[in-house]
């Protein structure tokens, strides 16, 4: 749409319409100032040490795990459909049809002005912001950070590596990896479900932490083995000022890497596709 | 009645099938004898678990409710303040997920059939396409509604641009574009209703408003009905937001229009459901919906009548009948919710008749244009006859399903002495047969270019076995459920009760 | 210079680091000159000083030397990892 087309009548209707929703949110949040009901929030805070030091990632990966694996699938989705309207897996009946698929070339990238000097620190950066994004992705259940922000940290190092050295580039991710990388990191946050499935018939119950089997409702109960296997690796000692208290995040930081891979994959897939092009027949970058 | 258990197996089930076999079928991408063993396989589970599965809630992650007095509780018997994500599979969740999950299995064996090889992510979006139809249908949660819709919408717009032309790439992004607004829609009225409430399950908030005083700040409410009721009309494609819509149902093959079609009416009735329940005593809200509802029909049904492309005239008419789920629900009584509901069944099975019937036209190769078609009865009977039964059942003409949903939403208006809305749904009845058999007639039954068949041409008009089988099913279906509604009804009636008489139990 | 309270915890995590670092190492096509991979270990010592453990991390092997002297192990055997994967995959590309 250009701007000419919003002059006129079309033009006042949006205005109008734009006051009419300004006027109606800026209403409600002014009678909701103060007013806030705080609802089960206050409930979650109340356990929030008992899984992970870090609130937001209890939260996040566990109250709403479901949640978030519904936004990982939005984020997989975005991936596998950006990619495709660029030409992976266009698909066409088998019929003479009548118009011809879409395709997109790759990119025309010019790194011949680069000065030497970004070239020869951009690598090293690289690498080390790699090592940044495993670092938040690992920290996720104690401090800030997460697979997402681990995802975005990855493939922005990629994205650098590209534009300092054209499509030669050190990060040179293959783009059969990189399917793999998504594949690996939903299907892991999926299938991290499944234990507690199996053994309490709640999807993507915390086997590790196992915060809830003492309630005389609960159906079920986690075999103290699963609950080594996935609690004691995690385990922290938190010194609180009451004192040492042992807590474990169990399937959190599984969730966070597989989370990270499955980001990692989406969007340097969509890099990747928007830089050299997409065709079937050739393997990525400069294989 | 039996206790409702918090953790019904099947529940994940439903959700984690699909996206396990997407995620395979998506990496898997052009070795097609696989993909297709797997994603059939997946699609008869799915279907298979759908009808056994028994009623209940699923507490996702295991997290108990909390009682009144600070305790802790897994049984769903008493009320509670809910810490988990809840998914609930009732009979309304059953009869439509089955559908739905049928429709899933005829596309996916349509499609690793159908298509070039290369059909790894296509046939993994179809599945999570169903993901998202189930997931919204299911969910108690207005957070999971808002993601499901999200994603639910990408997922449109994938399915649409994988045919690769480039009017199917334009109509994705214009939905992408647009759809962008809903999701952002729905997050405003979520984060509205989270502020004045506290509760992201629609139970738990529902329960907060009736048991507190909101102390004059309805305001807040509206906006929030407002944004919600902006995402039904974008997530089904009504008014104003219709042309988008029907050029996705027009663009994608019409395989995947199915699906497509099955996943809007799924979100239709979750979201209206939805917003009855949130905000059906607030004065003005059912009025609003019955407006926008009356208005799709109308000019769905205009639209239809004056496109010269069966592909279009199906897209148009489909729009249209949402309007016709969508008058029923937003009657708001509980004979109108049922006949909204047992609409909704209707339109999904008619529709994907007459959308099956539109791909056989492609695969003869001859377009769907009425201008440039004839004659196609002669050469394919068959096809000829499941078009015209499809029509009979889509207009609403006994003995076919259609007639016996329209009726109840006819009874339910004229009860609310609401005659003008019973005019108009018997109108857009009469001008769907209208639109439908102009296209047909001028397709099938006209005259076309007067040589005989040749031998190694008749071979092209030959229905392929396995949509021979699919569309007698669904006619079979289509004939019993009008014979015999009782056999849906008998699904529909408790939620139609719920949403009348205890608006917070889902 | 506290070793207990131990918890695995506060290892496990430096271990998986190593491992995913190999595994994103491996898609690093890039000849390093001796000098280079130096300077990263040492700029990845100094960095893993800055980010710190966690502040419930009270081990030596978790971390933490003393009151304000405390590294980021992860952070370190991430690098490792990413170098040891490098190496894994055949040379080439540039340098």
């Amino acid at each position: 749409m250009e701007i000419k087309e919003l002059r006129g009548i079309k033009g006042i209707v949006a205005a109008v319409a734009l006051l009419i929703i300004f006027f109606g949110v800026f209403s409600s949040f002014l009678q909701l100032e103060g007013n806030v009901a705080r609802g089960i929030s206050e409930e979650y805070n109340k356990l929030a040490y008992r899984i992970a030091p870090n609130n937001l990632a209890s939260w996040v990966y566990d109250y709403r795990g479901i949640d978030t694996l519904l936004e990982t699938g939005v984020i997989y989705v975005g991936a596998v459909v950006s990619v495709l309207v660029l030409g992976r897996g266009l698909v066409r009946l088998n019929v003479p049809e009548e118009e011809d698929i879409v395709k997109v070339s790759g990119m025309d990238l010019k790194t011949e002005t680069m000065p030497v000097l970004l070239k020869y620190f951009a690598l090293p950066v690289v690498i080390l912001l790699i090592a940044y994004g495993l670092l938040v992705v690992l920290e996720a259940p104690t401090s800030g950070g997460g697979g997402f922000q681990c995802g975005v940290i990855v493939s922005s190092a990629y994205l650098l590596s590209v534009i300092i050295y054209g499509k030669k580039s050190p990060l040179n991710m293959r783009k059969k990896a990189l399917v793999a990388f998504g594949t690996f990191g939903w299907g892991l946050y999926v299938l991290m479900g499944l234990p507690g499935y199996l053994v309490t018939g709640y999807w993507q119950y915390n086997v590790g932490a196992d915060l809830w089997s003492w309630v005389s409702t609960f159906p079920g109960a986690v075999p103290d083995a699963l609950k080594a296997v996935f609690g004691e690796p995690f385990m922290l000692a938190l010194q609180l000022k009451e004192g040492i208290s042992y807590a474990t995040s169990g399937i959190l930081p599984i969730i966070n890497i597989g989370e990270s891979f499955n980001v990692i994959g989406a969007i340097c897939l969509i890099f990747f596709a928007f830089i050299y092009g997409w065709s079937d027949s050739e393997e990525g970058a400069s294989e | 009645m039996n206790e409702p258990i918090t953790n019904l197996w099947s529940v994940p089930l439903l959700v984690m099938i699909p996206i396990l076999t997407a995620i395979v079928v998506n990496l898997l991408y052009n070795k097609a004898r696989a993909i297709r063993v797997i994603s059939i396989g997946a699609a008869i589970a799915v279907l298979a678990i759908s009808v056994v599965s028994p009623y209940g809630f699923h507490w996702f992650a295991g997290h108990p409710a909390v009682n009144a007095d600070g305790t802790y509780t897994f049984t769903a018997s008493v009320f509670s303040w809910k810490l988990s994500l809840e998914y609930y599979y009732g009979p309304l969740q059953q009869i439509l997920i089955a559908v739905t999950s049928l429709l899933l299995l005829f596309v996916v064996v349509i499609a690793t059939k159908s298509l070039s090889k290369n059909y790894g992510p296509y046939v993994a979006i179809v599945f999570l396409t169903y993901v998202s139809a189930a997931a919204v249908i299911m969910t108690n949660d207005f957070y999971n509604l808002w993601i499901a819709v999200e994603l639910g919408s990408l997922l449109v717009a994938g399915l649409v641009a994988s045919s690769g032309t480039g009017y199917a790439q334009k109509a994705a992004l214009k939905y992408t574009f647009f759809s962008a607004l809903a999701g952002s829609g729905l997050a405003i009225s979520l984060g509205l209703i989270l502020g004045i409430t506290g509760y992201a399950n629609i139970t738990d908030a529902i329960h907060f408003l009736m048991t507190n005083d909101l102390g004059g700040m309805h305001a807040v409410l509206y906006v929030a009905f407002a944004f919600l009721a902006l995402a039904w009309v974008y997530a089904g494609g009504l008014i104003p937001v219709h042309p988008l819509k029907s050029d996705v149902y027009r663009s994608a093959f019409p395989h995947a229009t199915v699906l497509l079609q099955a996943q809007s009416k799924l979100m239709l009735v979750a979201i209206g459901i939805v917003l009855l329940r949130m905000f059906g005593a607030l004065p003005f809200a059912r009025e609003v919906m019955l407006s926008i509802s009356v208005l799709t029909m109308i000019i769905g049904i205009v639209m239809a009548l004056i496109q010269t492309d069966f592909r279009w005239t199906l897209a148009y008419i489909i729009v249209s009948h949402s309007g016709l789920v969508t008058v029923g629900l937003s009657l708001g009584t509980y004979k109108g919710i049922v006949g909204g509901l047992f609409q909704a069944v209707n339109d999904i099975i008619y529709m994907s008749i007459l959308l099956l019937c539109c791909e056989m036209l492609l695969y003869f190769g001859k377009g769907t244009s009425i201008k440039f078609n004839g004659g196609i009865a002669k050469k394919s009977p068959w096809l000829a006859a499941f078009v015209i039964l499809g029509t009979f059942a889509a207009s609403g003409i006994p003995p076919f399903n259609g007639f016996q949903s329209e009726l109840i939403i006819i009874q339910a208006a004229l009860e609310q002495s609401l005659p003008e809305v019973a005019a108009v749904v018997l109108m857009v009845s009469i001008s769907t047969f209208i639109a439908l058999f102009r296209a047909v007639y001028s397709i099938f039954l006209k005259p076309g270019e007067d040589h005989p068949v040749r031998q190694s041409e008749a071979k092209r008009f030959e229905i392929p076995t396995t949509v021979f089988v699919f569309l007698s099913v669904l006619l079979a279906i289509s004939f019993v459920l009008g014979v015999y509604p009782q056999l849906a009804l008998g699904f529909l009636t408790e939620s139609a009760l719920k949403v009348v008489f205890v608006p917070w139990v889902p | 210079m506290t070793i207990f309270p131990l918890a695995l915890g506060e290892v496990t995590l430096t271990i998986v680091a190593f491992f995913l670092g190999i595994l994103l190492g491996t898609q690093l096509q890039a000849r390093l000159s001796r000098r280079t991979t130096l300077l990263i270990l040492i700029m990845s010592v100094v960095a893993a000083f800055l980010f710190e453990a966690p502040v419930h991390y009270s081990s030596v092997l978790g971390g933490v030397f003393a009151e304000h002297i405390s590294f980021s192990f992860k952070f370190i055997s991430a690098t490792i990892g990413l170098l040891v994967g490098k190496s894994l995959r055949k040379e080439g590309g540039i340098q």
